[in-house]
């Protein structure tokens, strides 16, 4: 899977704290997932338009660690929520034009 | 500052049928 223009999938209703995240899967009966802080900050900078990597990277500058490890670490993390649907990969952002 | 930890993500399971379409209504992101 491409780690880059990852975004929130439309399903998703989240709450983000400092204290970290609540993802509600609204597909089907719904399913609940806990976010600790530091995927809940990455979380967050996603939905204000942040590549993966930025993100990770201000999440690395807020906790003052290498951005190599925290890259890693999102990059995982990222997986695991596109391999739930919570996550969706944009692989264009330019509209098909249509005559 | 909080130390950092490589991020865990919990899944906590099913959401009774009411708390789901309360929470959906309820739930702007990152408020």
């Amino acid at each position: 899977m491409a780690h880059r223009d990852l975004s929130p999938s439309r399903h998703v209703h989240a709450t983000i704290t400092e204290r970290g995240g609540m993802l509600l899967d609204v597909r089907g009966r719904g399913r609940w997932y806990v976010l600790t802080p530091p995927g809940a900050r990455w979380w967050h900078y996603l939905t204000e338009g942040a590549s993966p990597d930025e993100a990770a990277d201000r999440v690395a500058a807020y906790y003052g660690v290498p951005a190599d490890t925290v890259r890693d670490d999102m990059r995982r993390l990222g997986r695991q929520l596109a391999d739930r649907g919570l996550l969706k990969t944009n692989t264009s952002r330019r509209k098909r034009w249509r005559p | 500052r909080e130390d950092y930890a490589a991020p865990q993500l919990v899944e906590l399971g099913a959401v009774p049928a009411v708390t789901l379409g309360r929470y959906a209504e309820d739930s702007d992101q990152g408020r």
